[in-house]
């Protein structure tokens, strides 16, 4: 069969328009295609959107967890901290308020035969522990006796820091300081060696 | 620019032939569509649509004067197809003539129908529509004249019954003008292979009561006679009275080819009685007037 049309007799109108030329046919095809492309891009912009706005919750979420653990870790060290803190004052405490008896043994044993104490105070410092306020009052033996004295409470590892030394008559001395544990180490075995005897 | 032209360039209608555009065949004019094939004579209307598919439907006739058929059938018509459109073929009110000597210059065929005068010259009549086939082979060219009142008439009916035409044509004429086209295809075979020449041809050309016989010598047209509403299915008998003084007398190296429609029962049988010793090569089913509606 010819593939030439079947003739026409019809009354031809006059409007007819040709069809466009094949290769314009790309005009429609690219605008499908941006059609279909546009609408795909949407859907997956809104899929993603959709996706990062409950990624966005769920780390919203994770952030208010991690905050309130922070909060909770803060607050932990806090009360470690204080622990700590009271810790150290315990120890300080303890460190501070060592006994007082053998300085007032090394005190008394440091007088001389001719010397003898008429007050001996020692005051611990509320605040402070470790100082301890020393009030001694003796009579003969001098400078001489304060030097042995001293000496001996050295040797049991404390200085003497402010003092303040009065010689009265008679041979009277009073002297006041404030002595101060030194950390030696070696100086508790001599305590305990006098202990011992 | 309209709207309607962005819509059908988006909707690539603009890049498909317009459905009034007869320079474009059937099926590409209506891809996807649902059309109607009609099929007048005098006293018969037969119809066929065609699905979206391409596929034609069964055939239905009715009979009665066209007129007061396509006002009862229109609903009916109307939903099997997709906006209306129709091709509609007549078989009344025609004259298929052979003539000599026509102008064969580029368009002539278009030309004519618009300017009939410019080709046909002084055998041009007022209020007729023209088609013409020519003879490659000779001077010779078959005519198709019908009345332009007629046409107008149809047109008219249709569309006050809400119909579209997208074509009128003389169904008739298309048969005899495909199978002229086959013959000239065969012809050229023929004469490629070195056989021996087809020799005398009477071409017999039936659709719906009208009838249009062609005798060819060698590659020339000789003679046409054309008859409108000549038999009845039922009676055959006028058919034989205008085929017999031509076949008769025809020699044995000469073949009839007869293409026919369905309303003719026995004509290859009548053939064979009135010319016995002749070859009859019947392409009726090939070339049938339906088939040629829905695809050309």
């Amino acid at each position: 069969m010819s593939a030439k049309p079947f003739h026409d007799i019809k009354t031809e109108r006059q409007d007819i328009t040709r069809p466009l030329p094949r290769l314009l046919i790309l005009v429609p095809v690219m605008f499908c295609i941006s059609c279909v492309a546009a609408i795909a891009l949407n859907l997956l912009f809104f899929f993603k959107i959709k996706e990062s706005e409950a990624a966005k919750v769920e780390w919203q979420g994770k952030i208010e967890e991690e905050t309130l653990r922070k909060s909770e870790t803060e607050k932990q060290i806090g009360l470690i901290k204080d622990e700590d803190r009271r810790a150290k004052d315990v120890y300080d405490w303890a460190e501070g308020s060592r006994q007082i008896q053998p300085l007032a043994v090394g005190v008394a044993r440091s007088m001389g035969v001719k010397s003898s104490i008429e007050e001996l105070s020692l005051v611990r410092d509320m605040e402070n522990p470790h100082q301890i306020r020393i009030g001694l009052d003796f009579v003969n033996g001098g400078q001489k006796q304060l030097d042995s004295t001293l000496s001996a409470i050295n040797g049991l590892g404390y200085r003497a820091y402010s003092a303040n030394q009065t010689s009265g008559q008679g041979g009277q001395v009073d002297y006041q300081a404030t002595l101060i544990w030194q950390k030696v180490g070696n100086k508790n075995n001599n305590l305990s060696l006098n202990n011992n005897e | 620019m309209k709207l309607s032209d962005i819509t059908n360039v988006l909707s690539f209608a603009a890049f498909r032939p317009d459905p009034d555009d007869s320079s474009s065949i059937w099926r590409k004019r209506f891809p996807n569509r649902q059309t109607l094939l009609l099929n007048f004579s005098k006293e018969e209307v037969s119809w066929r649509s065609v699905s979206k598919d391409g596929v034609l439907g069964e055939e239905n006739s009715v009979v009665g004067p066209v007129k007061e058929v396509v006002q009862d059938m229109s609903d009916d018509w109307l939903d099997l197809t997709d906006g209306g459109w129709c091709a509609v073929s007549i078989n009344h009110r025609f004259v298929i003539s052979l003539e000599t000597n026509l102008t064969r210059k580029n368009g002539a065929s278009e030309l004519i129908r618009t300017n009939p005068k410019a080709v046909l010259g002084s055998k041009s009549e007022r209020g007729k529509r023209y088609a013409l086939k020519h003879n490659a082979e000779s001077n010779s060219s078959i005519l198709l004249a019908v009345d332009e009142d007629y046409i107008k008439e149809i047109e008219t009916l249709f569309k006050s019954s809400g119909l579209k035409v997208g074509r009128i044509c003389c169904g008739i004429y298309g048969m005899l003008s495909e199978s002229l086209d086959q013959i000239t295809e065969a012809q050229k075979d023929y004469n490629e292979n070195g056989s021996e020449p087809l020799g005398d041809i009477v071409l017999i050309t039936c659709c719906e009561g009208s009838v249009c016989i062609l005798k060819s010598d060698q590659e020339k047209w000789i003679e046409l006679r054309s008859r409108n509403s000549l038999y009845a299915q039922k009676d055959s008998e006028p058919l034989r009275k205008i085929i017999a003084p031509i076949v008769e007398d025809l020699g044995s190296n000469a073949q009839i080819v007869l293409s026919a429609d369905g309303a003719v029962e026995g004509i290859n049988q009548m053939l064979r009685e009135l010319a016995p010793n002749v070859r009859i090569n019947d392409m009726s089913d090939s070339y049938g007037l339906w088939s040629l509606l829905k695809n050309k």
